[in-house]
């Protein structure tokens, strides 16, 4: 039987429980859970409000996002939950049969919508196996949006920089076969998201491909300024991109072709600020000439 | 043997039981997502012609503030020559021990030269010739621990991602502008012509994320800056519900979605936690899911 001074007690214990998970929320200490520097604190005059307000950027031209359907909206509610659900804690045989479930659903599946969702579902067993069950489904996958979001998914999972030794060949191959440029851009681009001497490997060797398009070098280079933002790129490597692209925007025989080198070599940190202003001088085209114009005038990171 | 427990008892049991259980679940977004965000405008004069912009670890992200360019400020008056505007909610911290204040940029409406001068980031107290007063609006970006909640508790490295520009927040026929949810993806990128590489840490969503179509699910004020935030720095996330948004076309209807997170970045080890919202992923009707995190770590 329960005495008063148990239950008291209970009481207690939960009040006590009740002041630990507020300061839990709160960050570590029991009071507001505000967190403000304190300083010379005066009224706040009404004034209008302002979102950022900067002008249209210029984005990739994409074919126009489809009207959502109510199935289609509960589709990708559900693959974004995907993302945010906990890890399954399997042992190994669970382990393989949940993967080998997501396989067989994969091949079966007819709906390609479907079949990218059921990608999302597997990152929620995020390991070395998981990512090679994943990368087993791509050289037989048609559709192109399926291959998207297998690339995606591929660099999303936290086992991609571990085992970024598989994974990087493979995304070597997949970019050397594929003939849309859209999803080239995508294997860069998520390679240029790991921070791994192997992906500055690839984006070089994209770089340097004697067959390399324009938009390939840009796009690569891209990534690789990307990478060197917070990874010890190799100086080398560096250079040479870097004086291919001068040579590019310098005389490039298209306009475009001088300004995709230009944009290239002003990414963050570049510091081509001087050269940009040589190029201004012999520059005929107008667009080029705004863009460098701009690039010109940046101020240097440090 | 029976328990015979008095009634008051019990009700008081069941009472603190399900206060314990609330409190171990993940609160809802709209506890940390206040409509009526504002910016203090407050013109502060600059030391130099040229201040740079920083990220909140100090680092320099390309542009400035141009003394020769100010704010137009909005509806409050026009920052004068050698001044720009600052939102004074707050004053960061970096390892050096840097007092930052954060100056919002702005479009043509704002900078004759947006795509320069128009930049956000934050700047180094000694770059500046006075302090604003600090008038926080105390509303939003509260302070939170990292969440150990299983479906909340992840951590992320920050991966600015472009989003398309024809996914908007507002149905655009209905609001006008260019009310785009790109605003929030790399604007570093996209607003300067590749050469910048940043997302925003934001104050509030600019939707509470209800299945209730606009402007029901418009916060106002929602989508101001708090901070730039910087590739590969680790974002906590806080035991929060995550906010699935709509993203309309230019027709007005839906054509995908957007999803945000709560919680925390900091500039470098000792710097002030920065609170708020990021992307953590879009989506275009018909289209893959895209990350605008990694898993961390």
């Amino acid at each position: 039987m329960f005495s008063r001074v148990k239950v008291f007690s209970a009481l207690g214990a939960i009040a006590l429980l009740v002041i630990v998970l507020m300061a839990r929320k709160n960050g570590g200490s029991v009071g507001p859970a505000r967190e403000f520097v304190t300083g010379q604190e005066t009224a706040v005059t009404p004034s209008k409000n302002l979102r950022p307000t900067s002008p249209k950027p210029t984005l990739p031209e994409e074919t126009p996002a489809l009207d959502a359907s109510p199935e289609e909206q509960a589709r990708m509610q559900r693959m974004a939950d995907n993302l945010l659900k906990p890890q399954l804690q399997l042992d190994a045989t669970a382990a393989a049969k949940v993967r080998s479930d997501w396989v067989d659903r994969f091949h079966r599946e007819q709906d390609p919508l479907l079949r990218e969702e059921i990608v999302t579902e597997m990152v929620q067993l995020d390991d070395p196996l998981t990512l090679k069950a994943m990368m087993g489904l791509l050289p037989g996958e048609a559709h192109p949006g399926v291959r998207e979001q297998l690339l995606l998914m591929l660099g999303y999972l936290r086992s991609a920089v571990p085992e970024i030794a598989t994974l990087s060949p493979m995304m070597a191959s997949a970019y050397r076969e594929s003939v849309d440029p859209a999803e080239r851009a995508r294997i860069l681009d998520v390679m240029s998201n790991l921070p791994t001497s192997e992906s500055m490997q690839l984006l070089h060797t994209a770089f340097s491909d004697a067959s390399a398009s324009f938009e390939d070098r840009f796009h690569a280079a891209e990534g690789f300024f990307k990478l060197a933002s917070g990874y010890q790129v190799d100086q080398e490597l560096m250079r040479q991109i870097t004086a291919r692209l001068k040579e590019d925007a310098r005389s490039a025989p298209k306009p475009k072709e001088r300004l995709l080198a230009a944009k290239a070599l002003a990414a963050p940190g570049q510091n081509n600020k001087a050269f940009f202003g040589e190029l201004l001088r012999t520059e005929k085209d107008v667009e080029v000439q705004k863009f460098l114009t701009l690039a010109a005038d940046e101020f240097p990171t440090q | 043997m029976k328990f015979h427990l008095p009634f008051k008892t019990s009700v008081l049991l069941v009472t603190g039981m399900a206060t314990v259980t609330a409190l171990f679940a993940t609160d809802p977004s709209s506890s940390w997502n206040h409509a009526g965000q504002v910016r203090t405008h407050s013109c502060t004069p600059l030391k130099y012609s040229l201040v740079p912009l920083r990220f909140p670890d100090g680092t320099t992200t390309g542009f400035y503030a141009n003394g020769g360019d100010p704010s137009k400020n909005g509806s409050s008056p026009d920052c004068a020559a050698g001044q720009t505007e600052i939102d004074a909610q707050e004053i960061l911290f970096n390892n050096a021990g840097w007092d930052l204040y954060f100056r919002p940029g702005g479009g043509p409406d704002l900078y004759n030269d947006p795509g320069n001068n128009g930049q956000y980031g934050h700047i180094w107290v000694a770059e500046l010739n006075a302090r604003p007063s600090l008038q926080p609006s105390n509303l939003n970006g509260q302070g939170c621990a990292a969440s150990t909640t299983p479906g909340t508790d992840f951590s992320y490295y920050i991966m600015p991602t472009s989003i398309p520009g024809d996914l908007y927040y507002k149905p655009p026929v209905t609001v006008g502008g260019f009310p785009s949810w790109s605003t929030y993806g790399n604007p570093g990128w996209d607003n300067t012509g590749g050469r910048g590489d940043w997302t925003y840490i934001v104050w509030s969503c600019v939707q509470n994320g209800s299945s209730s179509s606009y402007p029901a699910n418009s916060v106002g004020g929602g989508g101001l800056v708090r901070a730039l935030g910087k590739r590969d720095k680790v974002f906590h996330r806080c035991d929060v519900s995550s906010i699935h948004g709509t993203s309309y076309g230019t027709n007005n209807a839906v054509n995908g979605g957007v999803t945000s997170i709560y919680g925390k970045t900091r500039g470098d080890t000792a710097g002030s936690w920065i609170y708020g919202w990021l992307i953590h992923s879009y989506q275009r009707s018909g289209g893959p899911l895209v990350p605008c995190v990694r898993p961390y770590p």
